[in-house]
């Protein structure tokens, strides 16, 4: 939802004109493609078969998730490859469930299964040590520890990731100068904290000397023509949203009631995945 | 794209079923799993068929008591079982179950056999872990070997066992296979899963009630003169029970305990929700993973249909090689209608030793249950707080319930609007009550009744009081279950009727087909039939329905008590004398007025016992809703023990969900008895 923001931010310099639709996993695609929404801004993976086949694609991704392990920390478990022979709560019908058995017979290991259809049933019988192991999408597994584990600390999640799930917004192939706008806005965030640029301090940027952000606010004009924006359009999303560590922070960081660790979501010179390419 | 295309069965499943005894993989395709859930359901059904056989039939000997105390205190276990859905039985048997240790402080009764949270372990006798099962055979032909047809079905199992045992020589080796602790868990040995275990305790204990009452049926069916006849040729108990009553009761008996192993089969789907994977379990994670909904419900129907044909099949020789034995004793007294609840008297609690043994032994432990209860429930319970005010209490926590009285009640409805949602709950509450009250002009009751439910409707969509319309979606806990009791049964009512007199109809169009959806679904499961309207409906009418999983549950249930009821009004009306509406006709009524004043009236008087007991399963069956998704009471209670504070008070929840049931179903089941008597 912060990224809607930031694109009217960049667009019409006003955060507020967003009109949200709500769609299901179904209708998600078929209201993109038809123009019913500009942008599509939900749980959405980055896939080949949906960038090619379906014209639509995925400019910049925002999220780095993946189906996970997570493990009361007493079995003393530190690798998702010592699973040998573990009862794993699972979705029935999921990918989920798919990935587990090709996760398994990769490793040539043996599991037992315990599928309940019922989301909070399955997390009650994990954390009531029906299973060993309970796989899930990481963020889904880290916003269950820390509303439903007694006790947050006891459980961790393992560092293997059984598949990739990088999410993105999503546009129609058909107009490459919002696909710019939708990339570059996401590049924006990101490169705002590289920089040290939040929210709070934007405005005691504009006397700043180095060129990256300069360029980046627009101080040096010349940017923002190229994407037929205003030349303050990357200072207006910031001032709106802030960086990419604000919107983490406020949404799904440790503060808030997921408690999410940056991990792979954390900038490039940081160990993580994110990198923004150059502003010029 | 054909609309039929079953292509998808020989696809690689990709997904792996946890236990059955046929061993599959993720790599077999769909119909050998479907298979393998076949044959988890044949297993659940060959498991707990004679557990609830004999539990019932121990239940239903011990209630022919003629001691008080006994015959009393069985009630009081018996009616909580029978008026409380059998889903919230296995949510409480389940959720005991998970209380067991962690697998790594597993009990250890005896070496070997482990109990924990992931189930029983026992050791398991390798190479041929089912010779006991080909013992049985030829024990089973020498039983049998007597008369002339029975000697091939005798010789053709010896000849089995034979091969069977021949075919098995390669495993000689016997060897045991102990469990013991290894890795994450244990290793070895043969376990039976929580799951599995859940769902047999839940179906065993809830079918044995009725199984009771089918046994206890049979016995009162006997014919008081036999009996005394018996008793003047001298003979002893054991005698009269084993050469009079036995033979009676058990023609009597026969076809209601079919359809109680039949139920305990359609139950049996119930699975779903404990995450035991039978055959429904596999179908529904098969169209998950395919989207073949069509092709996969066709399946699992095509499966519930060809076993309600097969036991109707079965029913039919049965009964008619029983009429051809049987001895005719209309109008003859029954002991059923000499035998009432015993008396209280000083005779019947301490005549004999043994009986003032039980009486004594009774007392006390009731004494003792008593006032252990009392504690727990009343005076060392926490009434109000936060979870945190339950911690070191030693009685119950009925804190969990009041704290979260809101989400029970109205389910997710915001704050503002609970308001008019506490007025409906009310008004639906007074109209089950009236529906339920004993002594009643039918009239003065259809009307109060229907000014009710007016009101409630009136109450919801915001037409009077102050506030807006209240969307069938936002419906949950205590109004969504009421509404949909209450919806079912007045909906399923007119419809009834109407197919109760189109399958007595002379117009074969119109028969035909009524007899065969009649029959049809009351063979399937209601689970399986919850999954279909939320499946098919959408598929066929397209649209959103995500936001109308209230009024697909509501449909599904509605067809189905229908059904259930058609076929009592069905009875009923085959039962009303065609000598009176011949004499009707020939007063020159018209054949619409001798129906609704000459042969209705009567159906219903007769429909009545029976129909109540559909009404009180329909109550029940509301609980099975929250497996497509409706928030309904149990999914409410579910939600609360979700949350870490209160999980360890699951019992309180459930206490609290059983008593609300209890509060409905009870009256209706004694008012069906009292009909029944009349």
């Amino acid at each position: 939802m912060d990224f809607c923001k930031a694109l009217a931010a960049a667009v019409l310099n006003a955060p507020d004109k967003v009109r949200y639709v709500p769609l299901s996993s179904q209708q998600r695609f078929p209201a993109l493609q038809s123009g019913e929404i500009d942008v599509l801004n939900r749980n959405t993976t980055v896939t080949s078969g949906r960038d090619a086949g379906m014209n639509v694609t995925a400019p910049a991704i925002v999220f780095y998730d993946g189906q996970g392990f997570m493990v009361p920390k007493k079995l003393g478990v530190k690798s998702a490859k010592e699973l040998d022979g573990a009862q794993v709560c699972v979705q029935p019908g999921t990918s989920n469930e798919q990935n587990l058995v090709d996760w398994f017979s990769t490793h040539k290991m043996k599991y037992r299964p315990v599928v309940i259809e019922n989301l909070v049933e399955l997390e009650n019988a994990f954390y009531a040590g029906r299973c060993d192991v309970y796989l899930s999408d990481a963020s889904t597994l880290a916003a269950s520890r820390s509303a439903r584990a007694g006790n947050a600390n006891d459980f961790v999640i393992l560092p293997e990731r059984v598949n990739k799930s990088p999410l993105s917004p999503w546009v129609r192939d058909n107009d490459t100068q919002w696909i710019d706008i939708v990339r570059w806005t996401v590049h924006a965030v990101v490169a705002a904290e590289e920089l040290g640029v939040t929210s709070k301090n934007v405005d005691s940027f504009s006397t700043s000397k180095d060129p990256q952000v300069r360029r980046l606010l627009g101080l040096d004009a010349g940017i923002g023509k190229t994407f037929g924006l205003n030349e303050k359009w990357a200072y207006n999303v910031i001032k709106a949203v802030g960086s990419y560590g604000e919107i983490w922070d406020r949404n799904v960081g440790p503060k808030t009631p997921l408690k999410l660790e940056r991990g792979q979501n954390a900038l490039w010179n940081k160990g993580g995945l994110f990198y923004a390419p150059p502003f010029q | 794209m054909s609309l039929l295309d079953f292509s998808f069965l020989g696809q690689r499943a990709g997904f792996q079923i946890a236990e059955s005894l046929w061993a599959v993989t993720a790599e077999d395709p769909y119909w050998q799993l479907m298979v393998a859930g076949v044959i988890n359901t044949l297993t659940i059904a060959a498991i707990a068929i004679p557990l609830a056989t004999g539990l019932g039939l121990l239940l239903g000997i011990l209630r022919l008591t003629r001691h008080p105390l006994l015959a009393r205190a069985l009630v009081a276990v018996i009616e909580p079982i029978r008026n409380t859905p059998v889903l919230l039985q296995m949510f409480m048997w389940y959720a005991l179950l998970l209380q067991l240790p962690v697998v790594r402080e597993a009990w250890q009764p005896l070496p070997g056999i482990y109990l924990s949270n992931r189930g029983l372990a026992l050791p398991l006798l390798e190479g041929g872990a089912w010779w006991p099962l080909w013992l049985l055979l030829p024990a089973t032909a020498l039983w049998h070997w007597r008369g002339a047809r029975r000697k091939l079905w005798a010789g053709l199992a010896v000849g089995l066992t034979l091969l069977l045992t021949w075919g098995l020589q390669d495993d000689a080796a016997w060897a045991w296979d102990i469990p013991r602790q290894a890795g994450l868990g244990l290793r070895g040995g043969w376990s039976l899963s929580p799951e599995l275990t859940t769902l047999l305790l839940g179906l065993t204990v809830f079918h044995s009630v009725f199984i009771s009452d089918v046994v206890r049926g049979g016995v009162m069916s006997v014919p008081v003169g036999q009996v005394n006849a018996g008793k003047a040729l001298g003979m002893d108990g054991w005698t009269l029970a084993r050469q009079v009553v036995y033979p009676y009761a058990v023609r009597v008996a026969v076809p209601p305990y079919a359809n109680q192993c039949l139920m305990l089969i359609k139950n049996s789907t119930l699975a779903i929700a404990i995450g035991y994977q039978e055959l429904m379990a596999m179908v529904n994670t098969t169209i998950t993973q395919t989207g073949r909904a069509i092709e996969g419900m066709t399946l699992a129907m095509a499966f519930y249909v060809v076993l309600g044909v097969l036991l109707a099949w079965g029913l039919a020789q049965y009964n008619a090689r029983v009429i051809r034995y049987s001895v005719d004793s209309a109008g003859t007294l029954r002991l059923g209608q000499v035998l009432h609840m015993p008396r209280w008297s000083r005779m019947a609690l301490w005549a004999a030793p043994g009986r003032a043994v039980l009486t004594a032994w009774l007392t006390v432990g009731g004494l003792c249950l008593l006032w252990h209860g009392l504690q727990w429930a009343i005076i060392d319970a926490v009434w109000t707080g936060r979870a945190d005010a339950c911690a070191d209490a030693t009685g119950a926590c009925w804190a969990v319930v009041t704290h979260n009285v809101p989400l029970l009640t109205f389910g997710t409805i915001a704050p503002e609007q609970r308001g008019q949602a506490g007025w409906a709950c009310a008004l639906l509450a007074g109209v089950i009550v009236v529906l339920m009250l004993p002594r009643m002009v039918l009239r003065v009751r259809a009307v109060l009744v229907f000014l009710g439910a007016l009101a409630v409707v009136l109450v919801l969509a915001g037409v009077v009081g102050v506030w807006p319309a209240l969307p069938v979606v936002s419906w949950g806990g205590l109004l969504a279950t009421m509404a949909m009791a209450l919806l079912a049964i007045v909906l399923a009512l007119p419809l009834a009727v109407a197919l109760a007199l189109m399958r007595r109809s002379s117009n074969r169009w119109l028969q035909v087909p009524v007899t065969a959806v009649m029959d049809a679904v009351r063979s399937i499961p209601l689970v399986v039939q919850l999954l279909v309207a939320s499946f098919w409906i959408p598929i066929f009418f397209g649209g959103d329905w995500a936001n109308a999983k209230f009024q697909l549950a509501l449909f599904a249930i509605v067809l189905h008590t229908s059904c259930m009821l058609a076929e009592v009004l069905r009875g009923a009306l085959q039962a009303v004398p065609h000598s009176q509406s011949v004499a009707a006709m020939a007063l020159g009524m018209r054949p619409s007025t001798v129906m609704a004043t000459v042969v209705l009236p009567q159906a219903r008087r007769l429909a009545a016992p029976a129909a109540l007991g559909v009404f009180v399963g329909a109550v029940k069956d509301t609980s099975l809703v929250a497996i497509i998704g409706v928030f309904d009471v149990l999914a409410a209670a579910k939600t609360v023990v979700a949350d870490t504070g209160w999980r360890p008070y699951f019992f309180e929840v459930y206490c609290f969900v059983g008593l609300f049931y209890l509060l409905i179903c009870l009256p209706l089941s004694w008012l069906s008895r009292r009909f029944s008597r009349q």
